[in-house]
């Protein structure tokens, strides 16, 4: 429990903030991509945000009722891909079209992916800072015995 | 000798840095899960055992005639009172049950950072004074 604890926690949002945009990067690239090694159209891809718990140790001061523990910040547990239907273009002419003459593309929204950009990249600056300042109070604590 | 290193301000201070340096660990947890589902923000309360433990108003104390009887009520004594992390689960601010606002927790990282320097500075002062008595300037 001290101020470089706090360094781990919002190392560890910078991280996941940066996975989630180099996601919603992913998504825009992709966002004609009908062609997949997979087969099909690309699926719209999602991070999974989970806060990770505190530490053991406080587990044990937690059993004694004294103190709920610190959260040691977030993590990805995973990437899933959204299920939403692919968006149906009607093109009999193109190369992956259907028999129906209907050729399905990704089920991005751009607007949506910006915003969200936005929300990583605000969150990110948010994290900064709190580093930073975590940075500045301990140099005042460093600067206590100073003659 | 004990009074020149052990008084009470430097207790005081020494928990107060404590509670401050707890505290800007659970707003960055905060923070760091401003994007995360279901996720509810905790915070520090520290202030009000201090003031009870200073001004030791107690409420209603139970009369204690042997040293092993628990004590009841009270007030604590300053090296009993600790920082206590409370979870607010009770609020929403978002859809996805996420109740970080992250204006707030901005605003009160700053506080925090700005309380711990001028706590620093406290200390630092204190020391200052102690030495000046010790050379006698």
């Amino acid at each position: 429990m001290s101020l470089f604890s706090g360094f781990e926690i919002s190392g560890s949002a910078l991280t996941a903030e940066r996975l989630r945009m180099d996601t919603i990067a992913n998504n825009i690239a992709n966002v004609n991509t009908t062609r997949t090694a997979g087969g099909g159209p690309y699926k719209r891809q999602m991070p999974v945000f989970q806060a990770k718990p505190p530490a053991f140790a406080d587990f044990i001061s937690q059993s004694r009722g004294q103190y709920q523990g610190v959260g040691q910040g977030v993590r990805v547990v995973g990437i899933v891909e959204d299920p939403a239907e692919p968006r149906r273009v009607f093109e009999p002419n193109h190369p992956d079209a259907g028999p129906d003459g209907y050729v399905r593309y990704p089920n991005i929204n751009i607007v949506a992916e910006m915003v969200d950009l936005i929300s990583a990249t605000r969150a990110y600056e948010a994290n900064v800072t709190a580093i930073n300042e975590g940075k500045a109070m301990m140099q005042r604590a460093l600067d206590i015995g100073r003659v | 000798m004990d009074n020149l290193f052990f008084d009470p301000t430097i207790k005081i201070l020494h928990r107060s840095m404590d509670a401050s340096a707890l505290s800007h660990e659970v707003i960055s947890n905060n923070i760091a899960n401003v994007n995360t589902p279901e996720f509810k923000r905790s915070e520090v309360s520290f202030k009000d055992q201090l003031q009870k433990a200073l001004t030791g108003t107690p409420d209603l104390q139970g009369q204690r005639t042997h040293p092993s009887h628990i004590p009841i009520g009270g007030s604590p004594s300053l090296d009993e009172i600790k920082p206590v992390i409370f979870r607010e689960s009770e609020t929403t601010m978002r859809n996805d049950g996420n109740n970080v606002d992250i204006d707030a927790e901005m605003v009160k990282l700053s506080q925090n950072s700005l309380e711990y320097g001028a706590l620093s500075q406290l200390i630092r002062q204190k020391i200052t004074m102690i030495r000046n008595a010790i050379i006698g300037r």
